[in-house]
């Protein structure tokens, strides 16, 4: 391991937030705090993105290791401890430093710290509280922090750090205990179910204190997400959207971020990528994922033992309508809302505009466009006044075959060969535009 | 009948002031006009009002339309009215018009089907969203004498929507945000309110004057966003979708 000494502050910055890039979640969304008059900063619910990187990823937060030291062998990770890579370490000073100076420029919404697991780790936890007991008491941080929990750190540690945070996480890294087993030897599926667990209570008990106490201190009042790596073990589509139904229904995540594996390591137990990272079916999970959170779908209606993995030519959701035509097609003016969701093409702002504006009038064709509705995917699947838009036949080859010559609106890029992935927006309707956050969702 | 068009200042006082007149005028919708400024072609068997800006009257006609068309269609109006587009005073008026013959005004901005709602509806869209990019996008720059100064270039007058967000996120800092495109400050004192001071330029001299680790931090936040893009995800064509070329030019990391 090289340990650079009397490394600048600028050399550090560049090796730990290098070692932290891989870690998806960027969102500075779930909490809405004004500041009142008080030190530094505030935030918003929707978040807000501050620039976006090459890789066309939001930066919203200052995203960076305490240190990439690690005493784990991780074997996807560029930060293990076999690897030879250079190391360094931030002092908490140093971090504070760099958020408060980016923030007072308006370059962040706040921070986003993770770690990589120096000595043991409580020791690095610890590390981590002091650091935002100095931000949120000495410097009078207001903004956003999103920190992680450290496997295998006492649950007195992370409830400490829980009440100076906006959002903990700490990640699933992969599907099934024994992916886990074989790529992470040093981890295992308990001592990352278990904080989860712990910061669930905690999200809970804090809640309920504050509808008694207003002032009672908030515990991770933006809530907690989780993150797992996709393609670098051998689960399908269907079992991994079906762990993420079950944080979102057991462990009441708010976020399951998915992350393309890439292939920073040499190791037999790795599997090779020559088309690189697996981002179409990364987008197919937020693609499934967002209609887990906000359209009513289940796991089980999307895929299925028999059909375990989604398909690349449709999203999930033109998938599901492809497979149900005898519910379509619906009537626009009579439909309730989340049958109108079900519609490809219609997303959940056009939804809600819809259901308001039919009670003004009786709405044409004409109108779904301005909606925000896809019109050349939903024709096949509406109605407006008990007319389709064109004579069309309710077939599955026929609709298929000519939803194929409407290009799906895929991220730039994953259409043509160089497949890469794009950030998307948390509205339906990517072309007006709105908040852009978070990895994935997206019109569908 | 001839047409009668109303010819009012850019403001939202000014367009005000030409709602009321026009309203007052007792014609029918299709006879009836409203513009920004000098309507470029003048054509024949039309009547040409110019409308004095009058603030007791913008007044009083804003007073009434936040009770007839609620919250929601009163801000539909004030963000319609922070827009460069020229038919947006027009628009305006033709929504107000679709709202005050509604049984229940306050539901105006559901009526999307309405060509003028739904107009307004999209122009406050496209400005409310322009502002919301500026609250992400904005850089400021530390100057000597400590003032954090920004420069931005807008297509919509979007400062009044900017200013309070930043007013309560850098209360105990003393901030400018110039807009150069319309000569329009934000300017904000530690510990005090924020206002808009028009018709002063910025000093350059003094703009350029910057405090002493003002470098070193744009280059610390130039080397992180370098730093933390995945290579093997490259995409600036993704890149410039969610961050067009427009906003950049007064961005640090792309300077
Ligand atoms: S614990 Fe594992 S994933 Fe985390 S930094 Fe160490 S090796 Fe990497």
């Amino acid at each position: 391991m090289k340990i650079q000494q009397d490394m600048t502050i600028s050399e550090k910055l560049e090796i730990l937030s290098d070692a932290a890039k891989y870690d998806v979640a960027c969102t500075s969304s779930g909490v809405d705090r004004k500041n009142g008059g008080k030190g530094m900063g505030n935030c918003t619910a929707p978040g807000i993105c501050h620039s976006f990187s090459a890789d066309g990823r939001c930066i919203s937060l200052l995203k960076i290791l305490f240190t990439n030291e690690c005493i784990f062998d991780c074997k996807y990770c560029i930060n293990r401890s076999s690897n030879d890579v250079k190391r360094a370490s931030f002092t908490p000073d140093e971090i504070c430093s760099l958020t408060m100076e980016f923030y007072k420029r308006n370059y962040i919404e706040g921070l986003f710290l993770s770690s990589g697991v120096l000595y043991t780790p409580n020791y690095t936890m610890e590390l981590i509280y002091q650091t935002l007991l100095k931000l949120r008491t000495e410097h009078h941080f207001m903004g956003y922090i999103h920190v992680k929990a450290i496997p295998g750190a006492d649950s007195g540690l992370i409830e400490k750090t829980g009440f100076l945070a906006d959002r903990m996480s700490i990640n699933l890294e992969l599907p099934t205990a024994e992916s886990l087993r074989i790529l992470a030897p040093h981890k295992n599926r308990n001592a990352i179910l278990n904080p989860m667990r712990q910061i669930q209570q905690g999200i809970t008990a804090s809640r309920n204190e504050i509808a008694v106490f207003r002032n009672a201190p908030k515990f991770v009042p933006a809530g907690q997400s989780t993150q797992m790596i996709i393609g670098a073990t051998p689960e399908s589509d269907y079992q991994i959207v079906s762990v993420a139904e079950s944080l979102y229904d057991k462990f009441s995540l708010k976020r399951v971020f998915y992350s393309a594996f890439v292939q920073v390591n040499e190791d037999a137990a790795l599997p090779a990528l020559p088309g690189g990272p697996p981002l179409l079916r990364e987008h197919r999970l937020y693609q499934a994922d967002w209609l887990l959170r906000f359209y009513g779908f289940k796991a089980s209606e999307l895929l299925s033992e028999e059909r375990p993995n989604f398909n690349v030519l449709f999203d999930p959701k033109c998938d599901w309508a492809l497979r149900h035509l005898e519910i379509f097609p619906v009537e626009i003016n009579r439909a309730d809302y989340y049958t109108l969701l079900r519609v490809p093409g219609i997303g959940n702002k056009s939804a809600l505009r819809i259901v308001k504006a039919r009670r003004m009038a009786v709405l044409k064709f004409e109108d779904l466009q301005r909606m925000g509705v896809v019109l050349k995917r939903a024709l096949y699947f509406i109605t407006c006044s008990g007319k389709m838009m064109y004579q069309t036949k309710i077939e599955e080859d026929y609709i298929a075959r000519n939803l194929l010559n409407v290009k799906e609106r895929l991220p730039a890029d994953i259409a043509g060969g160089g497949m890469t992935f794009r950030q998307l927006s948390l509205f339906d309707d990517v072309n007006f535009g709105g908040t852009i956050n978070g990895i994935g969702g997206g019109q569908i | 009948m001839n047409q009668k068009i109303f010819i009012c200042e850019d403001s939202l006082d000014g367009i005000m002031t030409a709602l009321h007149e026009a309203l007052y005028s007792g014609i029918d919708r299709e006879y009836l006009k409203i513009c920004i400024g000098d309507e470029g072609n003048f054509t024949l068997f039309s009547e040409y009002i110019y409308v004095e800006t009058d603030p007791e009257k913008a007044e009083k006609t804003a007073h009434m339309l936040r009770l007839r068309l609620g919250a929601e269609g009163y801000y539909g109006i004030c963000h319609a009215a922070m827009s460069f587009e020229e038919d947006k005073a027009d628009a305006i008026l033709g929504m107000v018009m679709t709202g005050l013959s509604m049984k229940d005004g306050r539901m105006v901005m559901d009526h999307i089907s309405d060509k003028a709602v739904g107009r307004v509806f999209e122009l406050s869209r496209t400005v409310s969203n322009e502002a919301h990019h500026h609250l992400g996008f904005i850089r400021f720059r530390e100057l000597k004498n400590g003032v954090l100064l920004s420069e931005i270039t807008p297509k919509n007058d979007i400062l009044t929507l900017v200013a309070p967000h930043f007013e309560d996120r850098l209360g105990c800092e003393d901030w400018m945000i110039y807009d150069r495109n319309r000569s329009l400050f934000a300017v904000h004192r530690r510990g005090s309110r924020w206002g808009i001071v028009s018709g002063e330029t910025l000093d350059m001299d003094r703009a350029a004057e910057l405090s002493e680790r003002e470098e070193e931090f744009q280059d610390l936040w130039k080397r992180f966003c370098s730093s933390v893009s995945i290579r093997e995800r490259e995409n600036t064509e993704l890149q410039q979708q969610n961050l067009p070329l427009r906003f950049r030019k007064n961005m640090t990391e792309f300077e």
